[in-house]
Parts: structure tokens; sequence; C-alpha cells
């Protein structure tokens, strides 16, 4: 194989790589366009379920005492 | 080229997602449940303004007026506990949940739960109150047609 030969290819490759990238961008956008607006992450979902059942665990609490038989 | 193109796309479809998003819905939902859960014990209180030093009695002058007398704030008190306690577990049962699995086992004693705080509160004249407490049914209903959705 002579360096013009692979140099060509590189060139090839170079141009199908970067193409490949700009395919990918527009897959990412037609995604994203799809996508339900919840972009929240497990961690933060998670975080949002504890804080309700802090503030439910209080409110329980609360209730109980309330429900008591004069 | 045809293994580099579809190594790509895959790369995007798992870069793409910060979350499940089902899971995201689930608990977005799950919140409005716990909102008009915590709506409904709002307004009670405010209606029947309990005694800190006695909080299973109203002092509200218009409480009774409404039909909210001592025996029926202590009814709606337990119900709404139950609701509480159910929902903390289905609030657990959330944050372990993945897609595809069951719903809470929890889920439908939090629905009768949720049924037997509106069939407390329907007798009071307190238009309001009712409506918050018709929210919540439908809230929980909401939920479990998700769940049953998602499966």
């Amino acid at each position: 194989m002579q360096t013009s030969d692979i140099e060509a290819y590189i060139q090839i490759a170079t141009i199908l790589y970067a193409a490949g990238i700009e395919i990918a961008g527009k897959f990412k956008q037609m995604i994203a366009h799809f996508k339900p607006d919840h972009g929240l992450t497990d961690e933060q979902i998670n975080a949002i379920e504890q804080a309700g059942m802090d503030d439910s665990r209080k409110r329980l609490a609360e209730r109980i005492a309330m429900g008591q038989d004069s | 080229m045809k293994t580099l193109l579809t190594l790509l796309i895959a790369l995007v479809l798992v870069t793409g997602c910060a979350s499940t998003p089902i899971k995201a819905k689930v608990s977005a939902t799950h919140q409005t449940v716990r909102e008009a859960i915590v709506a409904v014990d709002e307004l009670e209180r405010q209606l029947c303004a309990p005694d800190p030093a006695q909080v299973n009695h109203c002092t509200a002058p218009s409480a009774s007026a409404v039909g909210l007398t001592d025996a029926k704030h202590q009814e709606i008190s337990r119900a709404l506990a139950r609701a509480f306690d159910k929902d903390i577990k289905v609030a657990a049962a959330i944050i372990a949940w993945r897609s595809g699995e069951p719903m809470p086992k929890d889920l439908p004693s939090l629905l009768a739960d949720a049924n037997d705080t509106l069939i407390a509160i329907q007798p009071l004249t307190n238009s309001s109150l009712v409506s918050k407490a018709q929210t919540l049914l439908s809230r929980v209903a909401a939920l479990a047609g998700l769940f049953a959705a998602v499966q």
C-alpha cells in the first residue's frame, strides 16, 4: 500500500467520523424533542421522595394524636 | 463504517438518558398525590383549629357549624393518618422501583384510605374540603392507572 493510499484512507475516515458525529448530534436533538420534560436524575427523584416522606412522618404523628378518642 | 455508525447511535441513546423518564413521571404523579393529602390535612386543621394542648379537640367557633365536631375531627384524623402511613410506604417503594416492576404493594391500600377520607369528609358542609378529598382520591387513582399503563 502506498503512502498516498494511506492518506486517502485517513481522509475518508476523518470525513466519515465527522459525518457520524453530525448524525449523532441530530439524533440527540430528535430524542430530546420527544423526551418528556422530566430531566431529573434518580438521585434527585429520590431526594424529593425522601423529603416528602420526612414531612409525611411528621404529619402522621400529629394525625395519630388528633385521632385519639375524647 | 456500519459498525462505527451503530456504535455512535448506541452511545447517543445511552448518554442521552440522564434518568429514567418513566420513573420521573411516576414520581411526579406521586408528588401530586402527596400534595393532595397535605391539602386536605392543612384545610381540616384550619377549619378545626385543634387545641395545642388537646389536639383531638377543635377550638374554631365555626367548626361545628360545618359539621366538624370533635368526633368527626378524630374520624378524619384517623383516615388521614392511614393515608399518610400508606403514602410513606408508597414513596419508599417508588424510590426502589424500576420500570417494568409491579406497582407498590401499598398503593391499593392508599386508594382505599383516600376513599375512606372522602367518606369521612363528605357529610361536612365545607365544599372546599370535600373537593380536596375528591381530588386526593382521583390523584391516587391516576397514580394506580399510570403504574398499570407502564407495566
